[in-house]
């Protein structure tokens, strides 16, 4: 679905990635993990075409659908017009939306269930609400990769859950390709097939989740020790942060 | 999907609710009736004393003669000379202003946009003074104030792409420099004029009036007003999205360079046209775009058209204060400054009091 | 240029042409445009966009009958207050709504008077459209040089039929001027004093700097004449010290300046004129540029520069000009009014230059 190699992006002038490669096949769902400002947004930016690489190749073999992760409109459209909007592509320079759209758009909106919501104005809807409407959107512009940027990083727990939850359910039942960053490596674990580890501009570790998702590469990552923990009485795991590990002495 | 959410999200919609989807499809058709009602009693109002049915009359006896002509031909003449082209004036430069005011709003993703803040208004408003100033009349005016119009934007567009990316802020504020400059060259173009001819031209010709209105200006600013109108409506769906912003927009799949360019011209030649035909008539497209707002809600496939029709309706009844209130000929630019800036005060504390809107 | 010269020897010609002519009661002339009017016979009803066409016309018909509407500023410049109002009182009672802002006319205003002519200005197209639009006869008068005033009584002389009272005006011009231009040829072309019209004193100083008024009839120079042909030009008090001008003259429009003002202002001190208290307000006659007594401003400024002899009897002068043009008995009041003595007072012996 997505071939990337030797990968060179510029934003304003500094070269924030070099030489990145990366493939990630169809159906397959990778998580995109790092510290602030190491390029996570750049990489997206790039992978959405928002932003051209300066050197190397890109190629992504089906169109693209992207979900932000703040959503603010200037204007008081409701739900129903923004994720309208995600039609877009399938319009012409003067074309408008017709019944086939309107359709296609509500049909998602049932899928999310998030039916009731389809009046009401887009700003005056939580967090966790407007991130389905954008997930609406992305999905009705009918997208085979879908690009999420942070998608739980404003969520309370239960909404991130349904997101993850709705992310493989796009995976599984509609073979939906999808790349998401964020800040908990337990979405990887929970969701995640391959994972993509940032650790600089330069440096990345790449592949299967299994396999590039280690308490090791994860320290290294976030220049933290993280260590493995399993759940009482569960067969799951997580990685998690050990805070203060040296004593927790403050030396500035 | 649990019941417990199904329910949150039911009672939210009692409590919050997005604007006007009651019976907006009728919103449109209401106001064509309006502004045909306007119209008709505003072809019967003036210094000049006739009657409703003198009026009727006249107007139909064009189409099919109904009774054997009663009138004074001069009755005919008012109507049919003086009346109608500046009605008809009104209601294009109306629905103009108010369309391209309501889709640069959408373009700008700010609510507070008036066509003027892209410099046009100003540009225009030189070039017919240079015009003026220069002995040329006529066409040749129109086409000076067509140029500058465009020609400023265009500078306005520039100043304000860096790397082929447009900040809409930096935009505005262009804008709002280049008027200054223009706004100051016009000063010093009067100061230069003689005071005898050129400069009580100038200041007519700026001060917006369509009194002298005849059927040629209407064409012209109607071959202005009307491709450019048809151009904003068929890209209605593509401003909602643009309105989004540039990053967004362009994630969808829109155009969005191409789309800001056809927008940005077809507003420049409606103002353009406006400024030519009949000076400088602010707050119009300003205004009208939130009460249409207020009215279908701010999706700008109804919304175009509605500020338009809205705009329409404002314009002629302004142009009837103007030329009904007292002897003089008020010029529209200040009635339209009048009521603009204490609406614009309100709209202002409105927006402020809900959280403002989200700029860049 | 060519188009005007050509309209004024057309001009003249048919006057010379139709002068004998006056008994019939057809008129056909040319306006400023160069387009053919004909009356058949003397409008009864006529409405004046031009503001001082009201003074013209009446000065030239002998009465205001005829005079159906004007502009608003019309009235209130000239026929609400002052020596127009005094000595033609019947002219505030004409209607005022013909036009106001500027020169932009009021059609159905100007229709509901049924007017059989209307006078309005050349200058902008969109001036007279509107009122040909709709039918009615407009007689285009251009703006303003000094061939172009006189012209405004020949063409009133066509529309009224009075084309002797025309000629009974511009004779009296021709001939003062004709005096006047014998007592100036004698002087010494090399010292003529130097003369400033200043109209604003503030921060900066305005002055005229290319007006429509032909200096060298009064035998005096202007020293802020450029080629530039702007009529004013701003200037600061150095510039003024520069030109360091032999007589200051106020215009009788600007109505909040006089010569004491001139003569307290502190910094104005240093200036000949003001030492020499050469500062003089213009008498009222020059009030309105278009207007057919304006010629007496030549005299009397030749009079300022040069001495009483170059105005010979103006008070009588005075009386006997308004008493031809507008039919007027001016009382001695009116005539020291008119000459604004009670302003000039302070300036340099005025009152026994004009005894």
């Amino acid at each position: 679905m997505i071939e990337a190699s030797d990968l060179t992006v510029e934003r304003g002038g500094k070269t924030i990635l070099e030489s990145y490669t990366l493939n990630l096949e169809r159906a397959r769902i990778l998580a995109v993990l790092g510290a602030n400002g190491v390029g996570k947004t750049t990489l997206i930016n790039t992978l959405i075409g928002v932003i051209k690489p300066k050197s190397g190749q890109l190629s992504i073999a089906g169109p693209v659908g992207f979900v932000p992760q703040l959503f603010e409109v200037p204007f008081s459209y409701s739900a129903f017009d923004i994720a309208l909007m995600g039609r877009a592509r399938h319009l012409g320079l003067f074309g408008a939306p017709g019944r086939k759209d309107y359709e296609i758009v509500r049909h998602y909106f049932h899928l999310l269930g998030i039916e009731p919501l389809e009046q009401q104005t887009f700003n005056s809807l939580s967090g966790g609400q407007r991130q389905l409407v954008m997930i609406a959107q992305a999905l009705a512009s009918e997208c085979e990769l879908l690009v999420l940027d942070e998608p739980c990083a404003a969520l309370d727990y239960k909404n991130q859950d349904k997101v993850l939850g709705l992310l493989e359910h796009l995976r599984d039942k509609h073979g939906m390709t999808i790349v998401f960053s964020t800040h908990m490596p337990q979405h990887a674990v929970e969701i995640a097939s391959d994972a993509l580890l940032m650790l600089s501009g330069t440096d990345y570790v790449c592949g299967p989740t299994t396999d590039a998702l280690s308490a090791e590469n994860l320290s290294a990552l976030y220049d933290l020790p993280i260590a493995r923990a399993d759940f009482e009485g569960l067969s799951k795991h997580t990685y998690a942060p050990v805070f203060r590990h040296d004593g927790g002495r403050f030396d500035g | 999907m649990p019941s417990s959410s199904a329910k949150a999200a039911a009672g939210e919609t009692t409590e919050i609710r997005s604007r006007a989807r009651l019976g907006s499809g009728f919103v449109l058709p209401a106001l064509i009736c309006l502004l045909v009602a306007v119209t008709l009693y505003s072809v019967t109002i003036g210094r000049y004393d006739l009657s409703v049915a003198d009026v009727a009359y006249i107007l139909i006896d064009n189409v099919h003669p109904l009774v054997t002509p009663y009138w004074d031909p001069v009755q005919e003449i008012v109507v049919e000379q003086v009346r109608v082209p500046r009605i008809l004036a009104a209601i294009v430069i109306g629905f103009g202003l108010s369309m391209s005011g309501a889709a640069l709003q959408g373009l700008f993703r700010n609510p507070l946009v008036d066509p003027g803040i892209i410099g046009v208004t100003s540009g225009a408003g030189f070039g017919g003074t240079l015009a003026i100033l220069l002995g040329l009349q006529g066409y040749l005016l129109l086409t000076m104030a067509f140029l500058f119009g465009i020609g400023s934007v265009f500078l306005v567009k520039l100043l304000s792409t860096v790397r082929g990316r447009t900040s809409m802020l930096t935009l505005v504020l262009a804008g709002v420099v280049i008027s200054a400059f223009f706004s100051a060259a016009i000063s010093i173009a009067k100061l230069l004029a003689d005071p005898f001819q050129k400069l009580p031209a100038i200041t007519y010709w700026l001060m917006g009036s369509i009194a002298s209105s005849n059927y040629l200006d209407v064409l012209l600013v109607a071959a202005a007003v009307v491709p450019s109108a048809i151009a904003i409506y068929l890209l209605r769906f593509q401003i909602n999205i643009l309105s989004l912003g540039e990053e967004k927009a362009r994630a969808l799949g829109a155009k969005v360079l191409l789309v800001q360019w056809i927008v940005l011209v077809a507003s420049a030649l409606i103002s353009a046209g406006v400024v030519a035909t009949s000076g400088i008539i602010g707050w119009v497209g300003l205004v009208i775009p939130h009460v249409a707002r207020a009215l279908v809600g701010a999706d700008h496939q109804r919304l175009l058209p509605v500020s338009g029709v809205l705009g329409a309706i404002y314009l002629l009844l302004v142009d009837n204060l103007a030329r009904t209130v007292t002897t003089a000929e008020i010029p529209l630019g200040i009635i339209t400054a009048l009521i603009g800036v204490p609406v614009f005060a309100v709209i202002l504390r409105r927006l402020h009091a809900k959280g403002g809107w989200s700029g860049d | 240029m060519s188009s005007r010269l050509g309209t004024h020897i057309a001009l003249a010609l048919s006057l010379s042409i139709l002068v004998p002519a006056t008994a019939l009661a057809e008129s056909s002339f040319l306006d400023h445009r160069g387009k053919k009017i004909t009356f058949a016979k003397p409008p009864e009803r006529v409405v004046t966009v031009v503001r001082s066409a009201p003074i013209v016309y009446r000065a030239v018909d002998e009465k205001a009958d005829h005079i159906v509407g004007m502009n608003k500023d019309s009235l209130t410049r000239y026929f609400t207050k002052g020596i127009y109002a005094e000595m033609l009182p019947e002219m505030a009672k004409i209607n005022a709504s013909a036009a106001q802002d500027g020169f932009v006319p009021n059609v159905e205003a100007i229709l509901a008077e049924k007017p059989d002519a209307v006078i309005q200005w050349t200058h902008d197209e969109k001036l007279i459209e509107p009122l040909e639009r709709v039918g009615l006869t407009v007689v285009g008068w251009q703006c303003c040089s000094e061939q172009d005033r006189l012209d405004y009584v020949t063409l009133s002389g066509y529309m009224t039929g009075r084309n002797d009272r025309a000629q009974a005006i511009l004779k009296a011009q021709s001939e003062t001027l004709k005096a006047l231009d014998e007592k100036v040829g004698k002087l010494d072309k090399s010292a003529l004093p130097t003369v400033l019209h200043i109209d604003k004193v503030a921060d900066q100083i305005q002055v005229i700097a290319n007006g429509s008024q032909d200096l060298s009839l009064s035998g005096v120079t202007n020293p802020a004449a450029d080629n530039t042909g702007e009529w004013w030009r701003t200037v600061d008090f150095e510039q003024l010290l520069v030109w360091n001008p032999d007589i200051i003259i106020i215009p009788a429009y600007a109505t909040d300046l006089d010569p004491q003002k001139f003569f307290d202002n502190p910094v104005l001190a240093s200036l000949k004129a003001v030492k020499e208290k050469r500062v003089y307000k213009q008498p009222v006659f020059a009030r309105t540029p278009d207007a057919p007594e304006i010629f007496l401003t030549s005299e009397w400024l030749a009079a300022v520069a040069h001495g009483a002899a170059f105005a010979p009897d103006f008070k009588k002068q005075i009386v006997d000009t308004y008493k031809l043009i507008y039919g007027a008995d001016l009382s001695a009041e009116q005539v020291t009014a008119i000459l604004e003595s009670e302003s000039n007072t302070p300036a340099n012996q005025y009152a026994e230059l004009f005894r």
